[in-house]
């Protein structure tokens, strides 16, 4: 505990003495932080967005009346049974003649000219919410096998798709934009360990002459380069987590975005950040120190001129 | 204690510090390697602690042959040897109790351990009213003091001192040539290497004289120079990289 203690104190020292470059070090993992975790949320956004488009509905499947062309009383509460236990499928509702009329005069209140048809020609239909929009597809060739009820299907498959590899490129971009700051962060803190073992090379060299292992030295340092990881990762998710409310806040009054990214998503990728942040802290001092341990312990291989060694 | 066979260390650009060099160092004793500037007293030393590897031949330490020691176990070479510089080595941002308890930290001794063995080693160098002092506020003699404390808290069983009396006046180096007789004398082995004359002459111990790379004398109760071997002119040698 004392021996722990110890460390601890001097990788304090040790973040004190070098403010400024800390600081750069601190306000690099932040900032590729903030990044990569807004990518993040930005993508989470869209992918709720998508699957919420158009209220929920992904997939309308038009039907045949009930008791016309051979189609049985009761198939419609059968297939909607049916579809809603497909594993594609998050939420079916049915959508009786009725409301089709009513969405109907909705949809055409400023043309009156066009409401002077029969009611009874609009079909019922049921509407499919998917677990994942890439799912479309599928859905859409099991529907087909249901050609005798349903009179035609309509997805919003193009929409749906352009969506999906926007979402896709957002990804790829936010991923390659984090694992290039990543590293820059990395290298960093590997240049603050490296200015701190140069501010304190006699302490060191003191430690290495009374005979302190080399994990003993290195620890203070580690933890430090830790301290700078975590406090850059930790301000990049209070950042963005905070931004985002901000977001919602302004948001709430558009109402076709949805802001409902639920909290669980921010405390579990919130420790992934600061988990990554404190990793990219320890692999930056174990880089900054190496070249300088290694070079401490004894010389490498001279390469003698045979002459030099002969006898005089 | 100490033996060397062959030893021979050649720098990275053909200088020839240490050739050749046999030696037998028994466990008490105190040894003065003397010479003159630039004759490999340092490299010897160096080569001791494994601050650097030998080009040929080999060197045990307590039985150990050093030059095949794997790096993780260097610390535990250097626990066991003190070391006291010329240059005092001391941190500037620590007090006298500081610097010598940093020796015993660094090796994970519990503090229980280190306060008394800090006290007590402060009191054998005559400084235990001056532990909260900084090395700044103490004279030169007194730094050297701390620093051979620090050396010695551990009680390693060898002391390897590089003009440890480099400098100081001649009055305050008679003080620290007690210390270390009196370090040497509950048990230590220690060698001390130095171009002072007086303090080689008063001791009458071993002496181990360098010139140019070479061992050229090796003489019980000895004084800095014989009549009989001029090292001013380093006598038998020639195509030195360092001199060349
Ligand atoms: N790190 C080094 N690299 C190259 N040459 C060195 C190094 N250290 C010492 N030397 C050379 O080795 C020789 C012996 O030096 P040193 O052991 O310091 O002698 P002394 O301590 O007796 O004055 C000198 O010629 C010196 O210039
Ligand atoms: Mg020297």
């Amino acid at each position: 505990m004392n021996r722990l203690g110890f460390l601890a104190r001097e990788a304090l020292i040790n973040l004190r003495r070098n403010l400024l470059v800390v600081l750069g070090a601190v306000l690099a993992v932040f900032i590729s932080l903030s990044l990569a975790f807004g990518a993040l949320v930005v993508n989470e956004l869209l992918r709720i967005n998508t699957l919420a488009w158009q209220d929920g509905t992904h997939i309308i499947a038009f039907l045949y009346d009930e008791g016309q062309d051979g189609v049985a009383a009761g198939a419609h509460a059968a297939l909607l049974d049916e579809v809603g236990g497909w594993e594609e499928v998050a939420n079916v509702r049915y959508f009786d003649k009725a409301a089709a009329w009513a969405e109907y005069q909705e949809m055409f209140a400023d043309r009156p000219e066009q409401l002077n048809i029969d009611p009874s020609v609009l079909p019922a239909s049921i509407r499919i919410e998917l677990t994942d929009i890439d799912l479309y597809q599928d859905v859409q060739f099991r529907l087909a096998s249901q050609s005798q009820l349903i009179r035609r299907v309509a997805t919003f498959g193009e929409q749906i798709e352009q969506l999906s590899s926007l979402s896709t490129v957002l990804n790829l971009l936010g991923l390659g934009l984090a694992l290039v700051l990543g590293a820059s962060a990395v290298i960093l803190i590997a240049n603050t360990i490296r200015m701190a073992i140069y501010a304190r090379r006699d302490e060191v060299s003191i430690m290495k002459l009374v005979g302190a292992s080399n994990w003993f030295i290195r620890v203070p340092f580690i933890l430090e380069g830790m301290i700078e990881g975590l406090i850059g990762a930790g301000l990049a998710v209070a950042t963005v987590w905070v931004a985002f409310r901000n977001l919602r806040t302004i948001g709430d009054s558009i109402e076709i975005i949805s802001f409902g990214i639920p909290n669980r998503f921010f405390v579990t990728w919130g420790i992934v950040i600061l988990l990554f942040g404190a990793a990219a802290g320890v692999l930056g001092s174990v880089l900054g120190l190496s070249r300088y341990l290694r070079d401490e312990d004894g010389g490498r291989p001279v390469v003698v001129d045979r002459r030099v060694l002969e006898p005089t | 204690m100490i033996r060397l066979r062959d030893v021979t260390k050649v720098y990275e650009g053909g200088t020839v510090a240490v050739r050749d060099v046999n030696l037998d160092i028994q466990k008490g004793e105190f040894v003065f390697l003397v010479g003159p500037s630039g004759s490999g007293k340092s490299t010897l030393i160096r080569l001791l602690l494994r601050q650097d590897t030998v080009t040929r031949g080999v060197i045990w330490v307590a039985g150990k042959d050093i030059t095949q020691l794997p790096a993780w176990k260097i610390p535990f070479l250097r626990r066991s040897v003190g070391t006291v510089f010329q240059d005092f080595k001391l941190l500037p941002n620590k007090t006298v109790g500081e610097n010598v308890s940093f020796a015993l930290e660094v090796l994970g001794r519990p503090r229980s351990v280190v306060g008394p063995q800090v006290k007590q080693v402060l009191e054998l160098v005559g400084l235990n009213d001056k532990g909260d002092r900084y090395p700044r506020q103490l004279s030169g003699g007194e730094q050297q003091r701390v620093s051979i404390a620090r050396a010695f808290v551990n009680r390693p069983p060898i002391l390897l001192c590089d003009e440890p009396t480099g400098n100081l006046d001649p009055a305050t180096s008679v003080g620290i040539m007690r210390l270390l007789d009196r370090i040497n004398r509950s048990g230590a082995t220690v060698v001390m290497a130095t171009h002072d004359h007086a303090i080689v002459d008063a001791m009458q111990r071993r002496v181990v004289q360098l010139d140019n790379s070479r061992v050229i004398r090796d003489e019980m109760a000895g004084r800095y120079e014989t009549g009989e071997i001029p090292y001013q002119n380093g006598g038998r040698h020639n195509g030195d990289g360092a001199e060349a």
